[in-house]
């Protein structure tokens, strides 16, 4: 809110230049954004909290200061002459009456009258005024109401009275459909939610939001009715947002006006109108208020001590008494161990001691509070966290760049993609803002890809991204998404290089990470990889899964990027249920200090035969001594007859108390060739 | 062992004289030679073990090596007439005529880290130093975690569905990591001492300091003596171990949340400006009965940072949007 050096000072008397003002205010809790120089005058930018809306007036913001600086806040001046009838010899009830079909929306409605009013131009101090906080002057009365607004934080409303027809103004509720002409030129259809004020034929006024063009004070006008009213905030903010309709009132009415403020600001008018025009005011003022709504909420206990333990320090009693004083709490009664408060209207945020605590805090100034050291506590070691990190090391150190991408996205041409992670519907954003905000991920590589997309159509040949991030999976029974911690990772390529085996590079990151997390044993005998035919989004005959039993724990394979050339390898892992495997632990185990034999074997079976099968034959067969099996290569070509491939893979073996020989292990290795033979009809390649 | 020596010393020859006479050039001789006769070669490995053998054995298996030496360098000479390969001369100081040893390296790729979760690591290390616990909580969260036990009332603005991505029923992406203060408040009794890292939602514009989805780091302590002037140590120590520069300056400026009171926002003094990192405040007795802590008994502090706003201002990034683009170009210089 803008805020006039000059206008504060109508209100306190103070000498101090802007920027002391500006700090002091600041250091209270209105944050100053911006100081502007306007003539003479300056202007503040303050930010104000949506708790304050007495900081919403000039007043209020000069009550803060007058407290800072203890000195007094200036009396406000709100006697007028009043004249009991009329021009006409009509007094007030029977020019206009006011009748409230919804006191839940509307608390209180007061209304005035004035005759005999030219409506001329403003005198100079109060275009001055309004001119330095940004509004524009348009005539006398409506400047005024524009004014006490920004002075006091009050809406006003005049209407032209001749303009209404029927003398009963009815606050009510709109008609389905019923047509609305704003005073800012837009026309609203209105709904049976919005509150009007309304003559006998038609709605005036949208309640606590703008005034009607139909019955817009002009130079015309010689008769104004006044209205000051207190509106329930929530109906004024959603008939507000509804109908993307904002103003100056409804920013005020929606934070929760002064319920004693109706009837001051509506004087203050009237003194001003009187001040500055011939206009005359009819005596007494029509107003109905919502039963309860001015009662005097109950006086809040204060102990000192829980000021000390709430701050950490203690505040003098006769500071913490005259900061409540200046701020408008009176106090009721006093103790040696507590005092009683009651807060003022304006500050119906302050109901609990705790409230009273934050306003001593924030004057006395939270930097005069002195730090204090907590005592020193050690912390347990967090596993779970600390294999995240190596993971991600382990990432980082073979080349991949950490990416950071949304939770939730377009549900896009890798459907198939996240359907392999989670059969069950996506969780859905109910109110979008944009389209790319609609899905929550049930995998991350929709969103890697898209980020590798970007990269390589700028232009960057080689890709390689990881993320570690969750993902939101329906299950039957639970209402509510599971989120999953996922590794996903991606290789893209514009230009393969000539042996390289972007498939096994995928596939060794999911190696090296299982490997580094050290599963139980369990898990490491169950788990296998396994082929996918189809429905995973990766292209064909590219996908391995990564299976535990039935449970789907990683995928890899090769995509399609759109307008991406080369070619694009990615992997994804559930890491969190990896980590509640593992076994994180290092512990010595004896090895054998020597020799062993390493015999490198080449064998030609039928090419649909798996490497999967071959290992687990080898490793099944327990042969004595035995201690690695490790794959080299795999062939198909001229040297191989058609629809067969050569594998060659090396055994180390490896006895624990001598040397083995090489006869040893050639008994070993024909016992293997038999199991395999019998199994795959595998040769050994001559 | 005498005995697996001696198979060794067989292999090793044999192996040798094979490969080398299936070598094809120079420099395949050359990796026979430095592979078997180098300094780590396969014979030198093995004449090393000679102190290991029982004395009686140690000449005669030195002999033996010396043979197998004698016989692979002269296997290696005969190679290199047939080859026409360069002299032995200019073998022994490498074998290859030209080497540039001021070439640049070949150097592995290097990944990187995400600078958010760089500055997001930084921060749980120093609270860690300071004794907070990392507790973590879910992305997605129900209205009593994300407003009502954090005592936001139910007309409050901040509900508003046009300021939240809600979900299913009451679910919804949460707007602020103070939920898991909520869920860590319910789960375990006081004394607490935890920061939760984690993103945050709101449907915000984006543009060059906005985004609707952000990272928090939230923090609780909740003991039976604890006070503003805690809290205000607490933020004070962590940034001057952030950020270790001279000058900086941290203020609590007064301000409105509904789960604190006092509350503040953290303002930073840093390389000439204030800066809003975030903010603080006293634990609202509310929030504190709401979860069945006695707030005469036990009080608290909270504070949020964003993530985002130390990392751009660590790494000088003028756009929030670059963090999300992950561009290689941008991520490397992260490395």
């Amino acid at each position: 809110m803008k805020v006039s050096l000059d206008w504060l000072r109508d209100h306190v008397e103070m000498d101090l230049p802007v920027e002391d003002v500006a700090y002091k205010l600041t250091m209270c809790g209105l944050n100053c954004e911006a100081i502007e120089a306007h003539g003479t005058d300056h202007v503040l930018e303050l930010e104000v909290t949506s708790n304050r809306p007495d900081h919403l007036g000039h007043r209020g913001v000069a009550r803060e200061l007058a407290c800072i600086l203890d000195v007094p806040l200036k009396p406000l001046a709100l006697d007028f002459p009043e004249i009991a009838k009329d021009t006409v010899g009509n007094a007030l009830d029977e020019v206009t009456s006011i009748e409230v079909d919804d006191d839940d929306r509307c608390g209180r409605y007061t209304a005035r009258v004035a005759f005999d009013v030219d409506v001329g131009a403003s005198p100079a101090w109060l275009i001055r005024r309004l001119e330095a906080i940004g509004q524009r002057s348009i005539n006398i009365v409506v400047d005024l109401t524009n004014y006490v607004l920004m002075d006091l934080g009050q809406p006003l409303h005049a209407f032209d009275l001749d303009l209404i027809e029927g003398p009963e103004m009815i606050v009510r509720r709109a008609l389905r459909g019923e047509h609305f002409d704003a005073i800012d030129g837009t026309e609203l259809e209105l709904d049976s939610d919005d509150l009007v004020i309304a003559d006998s034929s038609r709605a005036v006024a949208l309640a606590g939001v703008m005034g009607g063009a139909q019955t817009e004070v002009s130079g015309t006008t010689r008769r104004i009715l006044l209205e000051s009213a207190w509106f329930d905030p929530v109906p004024v903010r959603e008939t507000s947002r509804r109908l993307g309709l904002t103003s100056d009132s409804s920013h005020r009415f929606e934070r929760r006006v002064d319920v004693d403020g109706a009837d001051i600001a509506s004087r203050r008018f009237f003194h001003l109108l009187c001040r500055e025009t011939d206009g005359k005011v009819l005596a007494g003022c029509m107003e109905t208020t919502r039963d309860g709504l001015l009662a005097t909420p109950p006086a809040v206990a204060l102990r000192p001590q829980r000021i000390e333990k709430i701050l950490g320090v203690a505040v003098p009693i006769e500071e913490m008494n005259s900061i409540l004083l200046a701020l408008g709490f009176e106090r009721v009664s006093e103790s040696a161990s507590e005092s009683h408060w009651a807060a003022p209207s304006w500050r119906a945020d302050c109901t609990r001691e705790i409230d009273l605590i934050e306003e001593i805090g924030r004057i006395y100034g939270l930097d005069r509070v002195p730090d204090r050291s907590m005592h020193v506590r050690v912390i347990p070691e967090d596993q779970q966290a600390l294999l995240i990190e190596r993971t991600k090391s382990l990432l980082e150190g073979t080349g991949h760049h950490e990416a950071l991408t949304f939770s939730f996205g377009e549900e896009g041409a890798l459907k198939d993609l996240e359907e392999w992670w989670c059969i069950g519907d996506p969780w859905v954003v109910r109110n979008p803002v944009r389209v790319n905000e609609g899905v929550l991920r049930r995998s991350l590589l929709p969103g890697l890809l898209s980020c590798v997309r970007g990269n390589r159509l700028h232009g960057v040949d080689r890709v390689r991204l990881f993320e570690v991030a969750r993902v939101f999976h329906r299950r039957d029974g639970i209402d509510r998404p599971v989120e999953k911690l996922h590794l996903a990772w991606v290789h893209s390529i514009h230009d393969p290089v000539a042996g390289a085996d972007p498939c096994r590079e995928i596939r060794g990151i999911a190696d090296a990470v299982l490997e580094m997390l050290r599963l139980d044993n369990s898990a490491r005998s169950s788990m296998t990889w396994n082929p996918v035919s189809g429905g995973s989004g990766m292209l064909p005959e590219t996908a391995a899964a990564l299976d535990l039993s039935s449970e789907r724990l990683g995928l890899l394979g090769a995509v399609c990027i759109d307008g991406v050339s080369g070619e694009t390898w990615c992997g994804e892992m559930d890491l969190g249920t990896l980590i509640d495997h593992a076994e994180f632990r290092h512990r010595y185990s004896e090895f054998s200090r020597y020799p062993g034999v390493r015999r490198d074997l080449n064998i030609v079976v039928e090419e649909t035969v798996l490497w999967r099968d071959i290992s687990s034959e080898v490793e099944s067969a327990q042969l004595d001594h035995f201690e690695e099996l490790t794959f080299v290569d795999v062939y198909q070509g001229k040297q191989v007859p058609k629809g067969q491939k050569s594998v060659t893979f090396s055994m180390a073996f490896r006895a624990s108390d001598r040397s083995l020989t090489r006869e040893e292990v050639d008994e070993s290795i024909d016992g293997l060739m038999q199991r395999l033979e019998s199994r795959f009809q595998a040769q050994l390649r001559t | 062992m005498s005995e697996g020596s001696q198979v060794d010393l067989e292999t090793i020859q044999s192996e040798a004289l094979q490969a080398i006479e299936s070598a094809s050039d120079a420099s395949g001789l050359e990796l026979v030679r430095v592979g078997v006769l180098g300094k780590k070669g396969s014979l030198k490995q093995i004449l090393r073990s000679l102190g290991q053998l029982p004395p009686e054995q140690r000449a005669s298996f030195g002999a033996r090596a010396n043979v197998v030496k004698d016989t692979v360098e002269a296997a290696l000479a005969a190679a290199r007439e047939r080859l026409g390969g360069p002299s032995a001369a200019s073998a022994t100081s490498g074998g290859i005529a030209q080497t540039d040893v001021t070439l640049p390296g070949r150097v592995p790729h290097r990944g990187s880290r995400h600078p958010v979760q760089l500055v997001a690591s930084r921060m749980i290390n120093i609270f860690g130093n300071l004794g907070f616990q990392v507790a973590d909580g879910p992305e997605v969260e129900d209205e009593w975690h994300n407003f009502t036990g954090l005592n936001i009332p139910v007309d409050h603005i901040a509900r508003d569905p046009a300021e939240n991505f809600f979900l299913e029923d009451d679910l919804l992406m949460r707007s602020q990591t103070s939920t898991v203060q909520v869920r860590v408040m319910e789960s375990t009794p006081p004394p607490l001492r935890i920061i939760s890292p984690g993103k945050v939602f709101r449907p915000d514009t984006v543009d060059a300091t906005h985004s609707y989805m952000f990272n928090q780091l939230e923090g609780l302590v909740i003991d039976e003596e604890m006070n503003f002037g805690h809290l205000k140590a607490t933020l004070l120590s962590f940034f001057q171990q952030l950020l270790q520069e001279e000058g900086m300056k941290l203020r609590l400026r007064p301000s409105f949340f509904p789960f604190t009171e006092p509350s503040a926002e953290v303002d930073l003094f840093w390389r000439g400006d204030w800066m809003e990192m975030g903010g603080c405040g006293m634990v609202d007795p509310n929030v504190l009965e709401a979860v069945g802590i006695d707030p005469e008994k036990w009080t608290g502090f909270a504070f949020g940072l964003g993530i985002e706003r130390v990392a751009m201002a660590s790494y000088n990034i003028p756009d929030i949007r670059y963090l999300y683009e992950n561009d290689v170009r941008f991520l490397q210089q992260f490395s």
